[in-house]
């Protein structure tokens, strides 16, 4: 593949498609050089289908002629409203049916071959699963970091408003992609009251109010595809990272999309930008040459295996030559890759690590600890001034960069110097202690405010302290649960993200408790009303742990055979 | 001031209904003098550059982006081209009317967004203060297409401008298609159905008709102060504009500003030009804009009276120049004739240029095969953007290029202004095409040229010598001609050699003659033409040099 010809794609920019009601779309289409009848691969995106390139980052068109140049007709298409199709943008709402009208006219189409596979990333995830459930004739789907499930960070997480939302909403604002770096991001994030951001960002077209004021109502029904694709019975092809935003809801549509079907599914040591081009190093850390993938072939060798290519183009596609589909996970730490029959790992095992401190756990220099066993009760505390929110990355973080390509910093340790910050570490550990899938923590909280925000960070600690990789987090709102009242002991439930991961002799174990996470999560004011309030109050949270008042960590350690290769 | 506010999509009603998509970037809550871009490329992509325009937001200004009529999140129709002043009237009034405006209004923007900002000027909206234009033409030119031969280049333009948002024309296979004949299905060869490309070429949409430029009347009316930028190896039609506003209403406030840079480099010149180091001469073009732009919308004449009226960059000594006017009238026109011993073919041949007339041989012949062109240095994936100056001897060694050098000059001649090409020639076609190229020979023998040649070449169709209505040649017939070359502002040192280089093509660039007379849309076969350059007492074919400094021996 690294010498494939592609300078002989036959290509046909901008062909109209007319859409059930008459709206005129826009696909470019991508055929290999000799006219014959050949499988179809649709995408669709809001972010122009043919943009140019950024640095270090090919033009979109090189993926599709790299395919057109293995045997298939690969279309691109424009969503409504956006690049060059006609209509108005409305997010979810018409890429179903739209994804199955430019389906129906590629059926037309004299070279089509007779299989039909859907595919995209982000936004472009969302499109393809729509078209595969609105047409009902899709022999495959491949999934690269889907947009969020209802409620599983899109809008919020745990309650929590995301503000990436906000960002995504200005750079599909538009029928060009929209320049992320020029809105003054620092002061529209820091706005109050949380439900007329759109204003502090000087658009009046967008749909965060929407968004925010939706539960899981009606307007979300466009969205909610899962019960739809449990009904599917396609093979799919999920790709995420672990430092993915769409980690969560890669794992559901997998979830789902397995109930009728088997899936493969791929979790490399990726975030949001890196899961886009596969990369041996994400947020700072050499994560090994095994970290890369190679995304075009991966594409090709899964859809050509889907579409029953001979055995020649199975032996070329290892991962996916079993039918019973499965899961490529990457475990971090060892720097390898392993195999599981399905995902989550169902031979994991729930260990229970429990917070405790003599009352100073602030800071990763205080004295909480996560031990095995529990010991006498205590209170950690801390006050939270939402004006100085504890930062989600070291630097001013901009979703601008990241939009470019640039992946997040991991080490935390700039989270941990905080005084926000409620710190519990386990001694350095004699053996390696694998972990694979979500990790959950039960905390025992107390707050003086009408609402308050926690957060929860997994990570591992080198030795000596010298670095401090985050594994994941999770997030929780007091307010959205049931039985919250201000002053009260408050019992505190939340999942963090997957992950699978070995932490080797030496590291440690630590869990991070904060009040905020700014501004991947917008700051919570601390009042009665979350999307109203112009003005914010000062909390004081407390944390319980202890023989009685318990607050627990449990983590999914899995004994693998692969795994316990680097027991010593 | 970095950017406080930025409002998007705001909706602008033009007189006819149809709505434009405005974007506006604040310095903070006040009102503020307005600098507005209307651009077809994508207004966001106007502001991504953290280089160009969103800068003049720091320096105080509000900045207004705008898609043109049909692109982007514009309404209506987009055709290539077609000039739309009331838009541009009816923008620069709605945003002298915003709370954000201080009403005083100018314009920004380069190549098409130029062209946006003379619909301004002409269309005469009372809250416009001054345009600045870079990289823009001028008056309709009389024949077809400026020089009569169309270019090949439009195709990648109007790629680009497909549909609304832009397409990446390196997408498409240019390399392998750009030999296809005929050119009328040149689009459908590379996959394109919708674009302009059959209008073009059926001659029904033309950059130089009336509905698409102004005449040299309209310029003369023009009232705002007007700032052309524009580098020497770019549009040098723009130099065009820059004569017409000599007799504008505003004349003496109208400023040039002529760099060493190409298209792209308006707004980022390189430090390294042919291969010298000139990071000393770099100037920041937008300053030289904001400057203009302070003058006539923030009232800061002080400061600002002193930019020199022409601001020119002299190569070949590489470093700025100011002039009161420019070119100056002082340059006298001093001819070079073409001489020979028979075969200037190539650069090994025994072409000159010489003081008089009439030595040697009495003419030189080539034959221009277009079945295998000169080719031009057009890196196809983005065309537009060459790297210059380049040295052409690539091009030289080809024996269907005439070579014609000069001695070495014993002292510094400095020529200024537009030079000419008086020559007699035949052909055994009855149509071919003459492009004229100017180079500097360097004492280490490099020969860097003096313009590009990948915006209007120095060229002519030879049907349309005697103007827009076609007279084919006569096998054999010697006619002469006149063809204008182009601009410059150039010291050819002591020790250096001045040479003309003469060919019938310009390929991918430029169309290439068929030899058949049909048009050019048709040809599927393509007539070599053995075309002869005479020069003799009798047919004094010369270089006319405006030479403002220096003897030639």
């Amino acid at each position: 593949m690294r010498f494939l010809d592609t300078s002989a794609v036959r290509i046909r920019l901008d062909e109209r498609v007319r859409a059930a009601d008459g709206t005129e779309l826009s696909v470019d289409l991508y055929l290999p050089a000799e006219t014959g009848r050949y499988p179809v691969l649709l995408t669709r995106t809001p972010l122009d289908n043919n943009r140019p390139g950024r640095p270090g980052l090919a033009p979109p068109a090189e993926r599709w002629k790299t395919l057109a140049a293995q045997g298939f007709i690969v279309a691109a298409g424009d969503v409504r409203g956006r690049g060059d199709s006609e209509g108005s943008f409305r997010p979810f709402v018409h890429e179903g049916a739209d994804g199955a009208a430019t389906l129906a006219w590629l059926r037309e189409f004299d070279e089509f071959g007779g299989r039909i596979g859907v595919f995209g990333s982000g936004y472009g995830a969302f499109c393809a699963w729509a078209a595969a459930v609105a047409d009902r004739g899709v022999d495959a789907v491949a999934s690269i970091s889907p947009f969020g499930a209802v409620g599983e960070g899109l809008p919020h997480r745990g309650g929590v408003v995301r503000l990436d939302w906000l960002f995504w909403m200005h750079l599909v604002g538009g029928r060009n992609v929209q320049p992320p770096g020029i809105p003054p991001w620092q002061s529209i994030f820091g706005h109050f009251p949380i439900r007329e951001m759109d204003e502090a960002l000087g658009r009046n077209d967008i749909w965060w109010r929407e968004w925010l004021e939706s539960r899981d109502g009606s307007s979300w029904s466009a969205f909610d595809l899962l019960d739809d694709i449990k009904r599917l019975r396609i093979p799919g092809l999920h790709i995420t990272g672990w430092w993915d935003g769409a980690s969560a809801a890669s794992h559901r549509y997998y979830t789902a999309a397995a109930e009728g079907m088997p899936q493969d599914l791929i979790v490399g040591p990726w975030d949001s930008a890196t899961v886009r081009r596969p990369a041996g190093r994400t947020g700072g850390f050499d994560l090994g040459p095994r970290a890369t993938l190679d995304l075009d072939e991966t594409l090709a060798a899964f859809f050509k295996t889907k579409f029953g290519a001979g055995p020649a183009a199975r032996a070329a596609a290892p991962r996916f030559e079993r039918d019973r589909g499965g899961a490529q996970v990457f475990i971090t730490g060892l720097n390898e890759w392993t195999s599981l029959e399905s995902w989550p790992a169902s031979d994991s095992e729930a260990v229970r690590l429990w917070l405790a401190s003599g009352g100073g756990a602030n800071t990763r220099r205080g004295d909480g600890r996560l031990d095995s066993e529990p010991s006498g009760d205590a209170l950690d505390s801390v006050t939270h001034n939402p004006a100085v929110p504890v930062r989600f990355q070291p630097e001013a973080f901009s979703f601008a960069q990241s939009a470019s390509g640039a992946s997040l910093t991991l080490d935390q340790a700039h989270i941990t110097s905080r005084d926000e910050a409620l710190v519990y570490t386990t001694a350095p550990l004699s053996a390696p202690l694998t972990i694979v899938g979500q990790a959950k923590v039960a905390l025992t909280v107390q707050v003086d405010t009408a609402d308050a925000d926690i957060f929860v960070l997994l990570s591992d600690v080198f030795p000596a302290g010298a670095r401090e990789l985050n594994l994941a987090h999770g997030a929780c709102r007091l307010a959205t649960l049931r039985g919250f009242t201000p002053n009260e002991l408050c019992r505190v439930e939340i999942e963090l993200d997957a992950c699978g991961h070995v932490f080797l002799p030496g590291h440690a174990v630590r869990l991070t408790v904060t009040p905020s996470l700014f501004p991947l999560y917008a700051r919570n004011p601390q009042g009665a009303d979350y999307l109203g309030e112009t003005k914010t109050a000062v909390a004081t949270l407390r944390l319980h742990h202890g023989n009685t008042v318990m607050s627990v960590l449990e983590l999914p350690v899995l004994h693998h055979p692969a795994l316990d290769a680097t027991d010593e | 001031m970095p950017v406080a506010r930025t409002l998007w999509n705001r909706r602008v009603a033009c007189r006819d209904g149809i709505e434009l998509a405005a974007d506006i970037i604040l310095p903070g809550p006040d009102r503020y003098p307005t600098v507005v871009l209307m651009t077809p490329y994508g207004r966001s992509r106007s502001l991504g550059n953290p280089r160009a325009w969103i800068r003049l937001v720091d320096m105080g200004y509000a900045l207004v982006t705008v898609d043109v009529r049909g692109r982007g999140d514009s309404e209506g129709d987009w055709t290539p081209w077609l000039k739309r002043p009331n838009d541009a009237y009816d923008v620069i009034e709605w945003a002298a009317a915003q709370p954000w405006s201080t009403a005083d209004v100018g314009m920004v923007g380069g190549s098409y967004e130029a062209r946006a900002q003379w619909w301004a000027a002409v269309s005469r909206p009372p809250h416009l203060r001054c345009i600045t234009p870079l990289a823009f033409g001028g008056p309709r030119h009389p024949l077809p297409y400026g020089t009569g031969i169309p270019l090949q280049y439009w195709l990648w333009w109007m790629t680009l401008v497909l549909g609304r948002t832009n397409q990446h024309p390196g997408a498409l296979p240019w390399e392998a298609a750009m030999g296809h004949t005929p050119l009328a299905s040149l689009d459908t060869r590379l996959g394109l159905t919708r674009t302009a490309w059959r209008r073009f070429v059926e001659g029904e949409i033309d950059f130089a008709h009336e509905e698409a430029t102004f005449s040299a009347d309209e310029y003369a009316a023009v009232e705002v102060p007007v700032l052309i930028g524009v580098g020497w190896w770019d549009d040098q039609e723009t130099f065009r504009a820059w004569e017409a506003v000599q007799t504008a209403k505003s004349a003496a406030d109208c400023r040039l500003l002529v760099g060493a840079w190409d298209h792209a480099g308006n707004l980022s010149p390189r430090p390294v030009l042919g291969g010298l180091d000139v990071r000393e001469t770099v100037i920041d073009p937008l300053d030289h804009v904001e400057q203009f732009l302070a003058r006539h919308l923030k009232g800061s004449c002080g400061s600002v009276a002193a930019q020199p009226r022409c601001k020119v960059f002299l190569t070949g000594e590489n470093r700025w120049e100011t002039h009161e006017n420019w070119p100056p009238v002082s340059a006298s026109e001093i001819p070079l004739f073409l001489a020979s011993d028979g075969d200037a073919r190539g650069l090994n041949g025994d072409g000159r240029l010489t003081g008089h007339p009439g030595g040697g041989a009495h003419a030189d012949t080539y034959v221009a095969d277009p079945n295998t062109p000169v080719r031009d240095m057009s890196n196809l994936a983005i065309f537009a953007w060459a790297d210059p100056p380049l040295d052409y001897r690539y091009l030289q060694r080809r024996d269907d290029v005439l070579v014609y050098t000069s001695a070495e000059l014993s002292q510094d001649v400095t020529a200024s202004g537009r030079y000419r090409v008086r020559l007699y020639v035949s052909s055994d076609r009855p149509d071919t095409d003459i492009f004229v190229n100017l180079s500097d020979v360097h004492p280490d023998g490099r020969a860097i040229g003096l313009a590009a040649t990948n915006e209007p070449p120095a060229a002519l169709r030879l049907r349309y010598r005697n103007g827009p209505e076609p007279e084919f040649l006569t096998p054999g017939e010697v006619v002469e001609i006149e063809i204008p070359g182009t601009w410059m502002h150039h010291v050819f040192k002591a020790g250096h050699r001045i040479r003309l280089t003469l060919s019938s093509s310009a390929f991918p660039l430029a169309v290439r003659n068929a030899g058949s007379g049909r048009p050019w849309g048709d040809d599927t076969t393509l007539q070599p033409q053995t075309n002869t350059v005479h020069h003799s007492a009798q047919h004094p074919s010369r270089l006319l040099l405006p030479v403002l400094a220096g003897a030639l021996d």
